[in-house]
């Protein structure tokens, strides 16, 4: 029974060393520039790859992982407005841009007042030819009124 | 331009618009005339001087109005349908009077057109439902049609006219 503890202790020993030894290696290596670079280079080789889109677009696809990505997204973005919402900082930030929108405005009103009166009259000419289709129907309805009293064809 | 012939519907309600847009020159004009002038035809003063032309005026005020409701439409029909071959109210309807044989109208269809409409109280437009052409009896005397011009707007009746059909 101690022959086998003892024996056991003897092989634990060298496992613990080389277990610190491949941990330091794996550190080494991930954290030396040549690493960074490869990762880099993969990253980019699998963003710009056209069949790891396709890929990602397939699972996306699929209703066990769509439901999971619509969770995760959900979750994370909950999270995120929560704290957006409570932000001092980005309410002051959104005060500022609208300050600045509305000096831009009023500094160069044209654009505003160009699509305003765009709208406008998109609007007006969209009434106009439903006046003038419905006008246009009714003339036919006309016609076969009085084409059915008079007993014509 | 689509050469369909416009029937009743379209047209009566293009003079719809005509009446109305001549109701409000002819008030408009007998009140421009009036604020012009600074006659209240209320409150006319005898004429006494033969000089007096305002006083003159503002008791002829009342056959002023009646006047311009004679003359002032014949006079906008004549000059919008020569000019241009469509009314205001046409012009808002999409409607367009051409010649029997598609040409532009002139001078000479417009006053005949007009004349038999005046004469006839413009009840020949019974007519119009039941001519192969759409064509009242003042279109049929002076030779014209009207028809559907929806110009530039064609394509947003076209799309509206699927939502009726």
């Amino acid at each position: 029974m101690d022959d086998r503890n003892d024996h056991g202790r003897r092989r634990e020993r060298p496992a613990g060393l080389e277990a610190r030894i491949a941990d330091a290696l794996v550190t080494r290596l991930v954290e030396s520039r040549l690493s960074e670079a490869l990762m880099e280079q993969i990253v980019r080789a699998l963003s710009e790859s056209k069949d790891v889109e396709q890929l990602v677009i397939h699972l996306l696809r699929q209703p066990d992982v769509n439901g999971v990505v619509d969770d995760l997204v959900d979750r994370q973005l909950e999270r995120v407005l929560a704290t957006l919402r409570g932000s001092a900082e980005l309410r002051e930030l959104v005060r500022e841009q609208v300050d600045l929108y509305l000096k831009h405005l009023t500094e160069n009103p044209e654009p505003v007042r160009q699509l305003i009166q765009d709208q406008s009259r998109g609007l007006v000419r969209e009434i106009q030819a439903d006046v003038r289709a419905r006008a246009y129907v009714a003339d036919d309805a006309v016609d076969a009124w009085v084409r059915r009293v008079l007993g014509r064809a | 331009m689509t050469l369909r012939y416009a029937g009743l519907v379209t047209r009566g309600a293009a003079r719809i618009l005509d009446v109305a847009l001549l109701a409000l020159l002819v008030a408009g004009t007998s009140w421009m005339v009036q604020q012009i002038l600074g006659i209240d035809p209320g409150r006319c003063g005898p004429v006494r001087e033969w000089w007096n032309v305002r006083a003159r005026l503002c008791g002829f005020m009342p056959y002023a109005i009646i006047l311009e409701g004679v003359l002032i439409p014949p006079i906008y029909r004549i000059l919008f349908l020569t000019t241009a071959g469509r009314t205001p109210g046409m012009a808002v309807m999409g409607l367009r009077l051409l010649r029997a044989d598609g040409r532009a109208v002139g001078l000479r269809q417009v006053l005949k057109r007009m004349a038999i409409f005046y004469v006839t109280l413009g009840f020949g437009s019974v007519l119009i439902p039941l001519t192969t052409r759409r064509r009242a009896l003042h279109d049929i005397g002076a030779g014209t049609v009207v028809v559907y011009d929806w110009g530039d707007h064609a394509a947003d009746v076209r799309r509206a006219l699927e939502r009726y059909r």
